[in-house]
């Protein structure tokens, strides 16, 4: 790779980065928040519906932000990688659809979700939160199938043959999807999880009963994901050698990712001790929250963003992959016209300067004001 | 197919941009009258204000969500429903959408700052953060409305457009290499002549090559004239429409309740609606018909039901500055297309393109394009015209009806008298009600219409002059079935958010006392 592939390659990574960063939580925790919303009307416990508000703020201040990141990861793909866009949304129209429509689906839902609490029955309100839900989970239902595809082309091979319209429904059969999808599934589920589990460890939020509620949606999605993991893994070592080479850092690696592995297992393992001990202590919601509670969220958030990273930076050098060997990203590059890259760096200093503000304001909405002052009062 | 495509495919891309319109009118129309309400709190340390600018930013959270998720689904859907535009995108429009990004993350970064600062801070911070939203929210309109306007006036492809059909100007500087359009052409229509669809041919790597560096100047979409007079015209014009509804809101209130604090809070940003109604035929509206009398001749000979070249002394001296000037017609168009004699598209290709073979396009008169393309336009042009004299007739009422609202809430001598003498009759909250309700009505319908008019106005071309929709749409066979679900979850769900915004605005929180009983403060 030059320097400006290895520029739009590291560009697009840490746009789907952030973005992934962003999207597990308001998975995970609108999740929870329909959740506890539904178990709040069925059990008539209104503490449930406190519960159910908090971790939906969380979701509400993240959600647009993870959108925007979405945005950014399309207009990155349009600009810098024309070629490889055109063969996506053609090739893989249906699912792109489908992630589509769950887009539409989720963010007014959210919206709804929100302002019509109170405003409509439990029963229609708990089906908009699940409805809200539900069609998170969806998106990624759809994106996935890109993954799956520029990690082994199951359908683009077709198109490539010239059998567009068999490729368009063969990209549904791609066989590294399921494990890829149930894999991302369980790691919003269990960040969702950790996350609503550190965040009622914070000062201020301070909850042994909702912390618990949290933590075991969280073990509860990590427990499953050594197996799906695992089911993933040795997908790649079928499908995807450059990949499983690269994670597993083999003599045939080209970019040995062993030692980010070797982070993550570090980090599971780690978060499964924490877990076990904050189970011990706030065990049925019971008992005190321990201060190192607050660190379940982070964990988790490490061991997905470290998971993206080696899944898509353990392409390199290339950006799609054909079993031992791939298409470098200048296959599919914007030769169309001189790349403004001081415009590009500004572009991208702006963004981060906001991504600080963003967080900025998100400490200050779930830790300062917000969560006491929206309408609860 | 690509026929087939285009013609279940542009209703639904219509559909979201006007959905996605509305939206964004709320978004540009609400910070400016939730900031007059928090300036006046401000001032007078009045309640009434601060409620009433609370409420306002709920729904305008509800409408951002659903202004971002329309854009998502516009934005999106150019790119899969017409990739034919990732050319475009890769190209001229990489600056802006590129910079939009900024843009848009400001928006959200402010907006989310506002919401959680609300009361906690000075109300001037307040307003001031309010103000950025506003500030990147707008700069987002003008970024789109460039790119948009791109494909109205193709500004950099300097005389292309002009030698395909005479009768169109030049298109400022030649910022695309003339011979790299020319080659994209081509491959477009020789693969919709060959294949039946031309956007797959942006799949192939070795196309890519082919073409290889197109635009000198990434730049050129934010230099077009065309587009800095759309930018402030449609800007405008959707602040209006959000104030008007936050207006007529007020003013419904009003009408139900008796309460005068409605009117109070309602002529809190009226004076801002007044002006911004008089500025926009004046001045903004003004600027934008001279630009399309000056580079879009179809459209404008279509809004003015120019079948034949016309004289109209009024409309030439607004739209050319001199009376005397004819009005262009499609007989003189056609007159022009005449010129290019019995030139074929291998004749021509074959001057410019070193390396040209013939191809099934060769043999296509230019001729028989340029009176394809005359035809098509004028068969739009009898609801084009309509469609514009109804939106100036709108425009009018509106304006009429907001000088007529703003004598009837404030004291503005004799007009306020002849309002007066009129609410006798009509009672004054009735009357406040009518007038407002024209105020929005006279507001949405020019802008509705405007879009229409803009849009199905550069038809048949998608860039105008250059091309067309079938070069540009997917060679995915659409099922109606499909994209009429699609449609229907898409309209449903913008209605739910719609509703939503109503609830917000409208219903009383109810849940408050069961959550208190929640954290148990209440028993």
């Amino acid at each position: 790779m030059n320097g400006s592939e290895l520029f739009s390659f590291n560009l697009l990574g840490i746009a789907v980065l952030i973005h992934i960063a962003f999207v597990n939580i308001t998975m995970g925790t609108g999740f929870i928040s329909a959740m506890a919303r539904f178990l709040a009307w069925r059990r008539s416990d209104p503490g449930l519906e406190i519960m159910s508000r908090r971790v939906f703020k969380i979701l509400i201040v993240h959600e647009l932000f993870s959108g925007v990141w979405g945005t950014v990861i399309t207009v990155v793909l349009a600009a810098f990688f024309p070629t490889l866009l055109a063969i996506a949304v053609d090739v893989m129209f249906f699912p792109l659809l489908i992630a589509l429509s769950a887009i539409i689906i989720r963010i007014p839902t959210i919206a709804l979700f929100w302002y019509t609490w109170g405003k409509v029955e439990p029963r229609i309100h708990s089906v908009i939160g699940f409805v809200m839900a539900l069609s998170g989970f969806a998106v990624p239902m759809g994106f996935r199938y890109i993954f799956a595809e520029i990690t082994y082309p199951h359908g683009v091979s077709l198109a490539l043959q010239n059998l567009k319209d068999a490729a368009r429904l063969e990209v549904f059969t791609n066989p590294l999807y399921p494990p890829l999808i149930l894999h991302t599934w369980a790691g919003a589920l269990s960040i969702g999880g950790f996350i609503t589990a550190s965040f009622f460890t914070i000062k201020g939020n301070l909850s042994p009963k909702f912390l618990w509620i949290g933590l075991w949606h969280g073990v509860i999605f990590l427990a499953v994901q050594p197996f799906i993991g695992l089911w993933y893994l040795t997908s790649l070592g079928t499908y995807a050698r450059v990949i499983y080479n690269n994670v597993l850092g083999t003599v045939h690696a080209t970019f040995n990712l062993l030692p980010m592995f070797g982070l993550k297992i570090a980090a599971f393992a780690g978060l499964a001790v924490f877990s076990a001990l904050v189970w011990r202590r706030v065990k049925r919601g019971e008992g005190s929250a321990p201060r190192y509670a607050l660190v379940l969220g982070p964990l988790a958030m490490l061991i997905v963003l470290v998971g993206e990273l080696i899944n898509d930076a353990g392409r390199y050098p290339f950006l799609v992959l054909l079993g031992d060997t791939g298409l470098p990203p200048s296959v599919f590059s914007n030769l169309y016209i001189q790349i403004p890259y001081p415009l590009v760096l500004a572009i991208l200093s702006g963004l981060v300067v906001f991504l600080f503000g963003f967080m900025l304001t998100v400490y200050y909405a779930l830790n300062k004001r917000f969560l006491v002052d929206l309408p609860e009062v | 197919m690509a026929s087939q495509n285009v013609s279940l495919l542009m209703p639904i891309s219509a559909l979201g941009i006007y959905l996605h319109a509305f939206f964004v009118s709320v978004t540009l129309g609400f910070p400016i009258m939730i900031s007059a309400l928090l300036y006046a709190w401000w001032r007078t340390r009045d309640e009434d204000y601060y409620r009433a600018a609370r409420i306002a930013t709920g729904v305008l959270a509800v409408n951002f969500a659903l202004g971002a998720i329309t854009g998502t689904l516009v934005e999106f859907g150019l790119v899969q429903a017409w990739p034919g535009s990732i050319y475009a995108v890769a190209t001229v429009a990489f600056v802006p959408l590129a910079s939009e990004l900024i843009a848009f993350v400001g928006e959200i970064v402010f907006l989310v700052a506002f919401i959680v600062t609300l009361r906690w801070v000075k109300p001037w911070v307040s307003i001031a953060l309010m103000a950025g939203y506003f500030a990147f929210a707008a700069f987002s309109g003008v970024l789109i409305t460039m790119v948009n306007s791109w494909l109205n006036v193709p500004w950099g492809t300097g005389s292309l457009a002009s030698v395909l059909n005479p009768y169109l100007p030049e298109y400022g500087p030649a910022a695309f290499d003339t011979r790299v359009l020319i080659a994209v052409k081509l491959a477009l229509v020789d693969s919709l002549l060959t294949s039946g669809t031309a956007s797959q041919i942006l799949q192939s790597p070795e196309t890519a090559r082919a073409v290889g560096i197109s635009l000198n100047d990434p730049f050129i979409a934010l230099n077009s004239p065309y587009g800095l007079a759309s930018a402030v015209h449609n800007l405008t014009a959707a602040v209006i429409i959000g104030m008007a509804m936050a207006a007529v809101a007020f003013a419904y209130k009003h009408l139900r309740t008796g309460d005068p604090k409605y009117v109070k809070l309602l002529r809190s940003f009226l004076p801002i609606l007044l002006i911004l109604l008089i500025l926009q035929p004046i001045v903004f509206g003004d600027i934008m018909g001279k630009a399309v009398a000056a580079f879009m001749p179809t459209k404008f000979a279509m809004m003015e039901g120019a079948y034949i070249t016309k004289q109209n002394p009024l409309v030439s001296f607004l739209a050319y500055g001199d009376p005397s000037i004819p009005i262009s017609g499609f007989d003189e168009f056609r007159k022009k297309c005449e010129m290019l004699g019995d030139t074929t598209v291998g004749a021509v290709a074959a001057q410019v393109l070193p390396n040209y073979t013939p191809s099934p396009s060769s043999n296509i008169k230019l001729k028989d394009l340029c009176m394809q393309g005359l035809t098509d336009a004028e068969n739009r042009l009898a609801v084009i015209n309509a469609a514009y004299y109804v939106k100036i007739g709108a425009g009018v009422v509106a304006l009429a009806a907001v000088v007529g609202l703003a004598s009837a809430v404030f004291n503005v001598g004799l007009l306020t008298r002849v309002v007066l003498t009129l609410s006798n009759r009509l009672g004054k909250r009735q009357l406040v009600f009518l007038l407002a309700l024209l105020v929005v009505v006279g507001s949405v319908l020019p802008a509705a219409l405007g879009w229409y008019v803009r849009e199905a106005g550069r038809k048949p071309w998608t860039v105008y002059g250059l091309l067309t929709p079938t070069e540009l749409v997917t060679p995915v066979p659409a099922s109606p079935l499909i994209m009429a679900a699609f449609t229907a979850v898409f309209v449903t769900m913008a209605l739910g958010g719609v509703y939503g915004m109503y609830l917000v605005a409208s219903k009383p929180l109810l849940f408050v006392k069961l959550l208190r009983r929640g954290a148990g403060e209440e028993e």
